[in-house]
């Protein structure tokens, strides 16, 4: 009975063995993984507002990624995140924006067995509550994008700060310091407001 | 009884192998503070890019090149050269999405990179020649070629000399020179 338990014992840890190598071997054929890595221009707070169709501060509730028809290279697919954002509010809205939730598309995902990384493109988490300056509508996917990139999206943090570790390095760059929500609020309507005069 | 032995002994033979095979696959490189890298890298070398897509204007040609003579003047034996070997140079405009140039590198499930491809956007202007209000073509194309080394991009307050800074200013023309933390990149990736 104990040779018995042994060699039953012997024959799992071997099959599942044989599984984990199976797998490692079939993953070195099968990926597919694009590796997307952009040289970011340098911005001004004044060029973020100026430059975004509307910025808003909203809740992620959904995200999806797809593969669609690539904005930078002709004849391509890129696969894109797409996160539906629930509006709580417009914190500049230029183009009289009103839906209460949009849809913001972001580099990067993964579709079957494709992935696509990109390093200096914003991700979106369901359920974080985020602060995004808007570009184009893609009317394709009715999805926006995001202005600036990585330098166009940042998280707002439960103690009220904004953006996570790795958004807090773009964040810093483009104004100078940390900045809590409300700080960042007052600084986009002190723009927005010395822009219209 | 000796049978059993053998049998324990050949069981746990199994259960190290086993752990050592599945570990194994879930190995990553340490990145190191001074450069970046992804763990990525090309099986062999010289890799041929293709400056002659019909989209690049011919002022470009030289500094493309001496962009790559930058990197392969380094002690490293990797080198690029020009070719037509379907890893493209292109200028395409991708709008004002905030990213002069951008790089895609596709890799295999080794970590081998199997095609680049770089795009600069033609949404923003360009220089030959370092000229203010314009983005420099030798400056961004050092930096890129970077990324095709798979460099990453730095974005501390000490990374801001350096070629793979992650951000770049019209008039620049910095990042033209490697700085010693670029260089110890290349050469460590390709010894």
């Amino acid at each position: 009975m104990k040779k018995f338990t042994l060699i039953a014992l012997i024959a799992i840890v071997m099959g599942i063995g044989s599984v984990a190598v199976f797998s490692y071997y079939r993953n070195l054929s099968n990926p597919k993984t694009t590796y997307v890595s952009s040289i970011l221009a340098e911005i001004t707070p004044d060029d973020l507002v100026k430059q975004s169709s509307g910025i808003v501060l909203g809740k992620v509730e959904k995200i999806q990624a797809i593969k669609i028809p690539s904005k930078i290279r002709a004849n391509k697919e890129d696969i894109v995140t797409i996160a539906t954002v629930k509006v709580e509010k417009y914190l500049a809205n230029s183009k009289n924006l009103s839906a209460s939730y949009i849809d913001v598309q972001v580099l990067g995902g993964t579709v079957g067995n494709e992935t696509m990384i990109a390093e200096d493109s914003p991700t979106f988490e369901q359920g974080d509550q985020a602060i995004i300056f808007l570009n184009e509508m893609d009317a394709s996917i009715n999805a926006f994008t995001i202005y600036a990139g990585v330098q166009g999206k940042f998280t707002i943090q439960t103690d009220g700060s904004v953006g996570n570790d790795k958004e807090r390095v773009y964040f810093e760059k483009v104004f100078g310091k940390d900045m809590t929500l409300r700080e960042l609020e007052d600084k986009i309507a002190s723009i927005s407001s010395s822009l219209s005069n | 009884m000796q049978n059993l032995l053998s049998i324990k002994k050949l069981s746990i033979f199994v259960v190290v192998f086993t752990l050592v095979v599945v570990s194994s696959a879930f190995y990553k490189p340490t990145e190191l503070k001074a450069y970046s890298y992804s763990g990525i890298h090309w099986s062999s070398y010289p890799v041929s890019v293709d400056t002659g897509d019909a989209s690049v204007p011919l002022s470009w040609i030289t500094p493309l090149a001496q962009s790559m003579a930058t990197w392969n003047s380094q002690t490293s034996p990797f080198y690029f050269n020009v070719g037509y070997s379907g890893h493209q140079i292109k200028v395409q405009n991708s709008g004002n999405n905030g990213a002069p140039a951008t790089a895609y590198i596709s890799y295999d499930g080794s970590n081998h990179i199997t095609d680049v491809d770089v795009y600069f956007n033609s949404y923003y202007s360009w220089s030959t020649s370092g000229e203010a209000g314009k983005y420099d073509v030798k400056n961004v194309a050092t930096h890129e070629f970077g990324h095709w080394l798979m460099l990453n991009d730095l974005y501390g307050g000490g990374d801001t000399e350096k070629t793979m800074y992650g951000y770049v200013s019209t008039g620049e023309t910095k990042k033209r020179t490697l700085e010693t933390d670029d260089i110890n990149g290349i050469n460590a990736i390709y010894p």
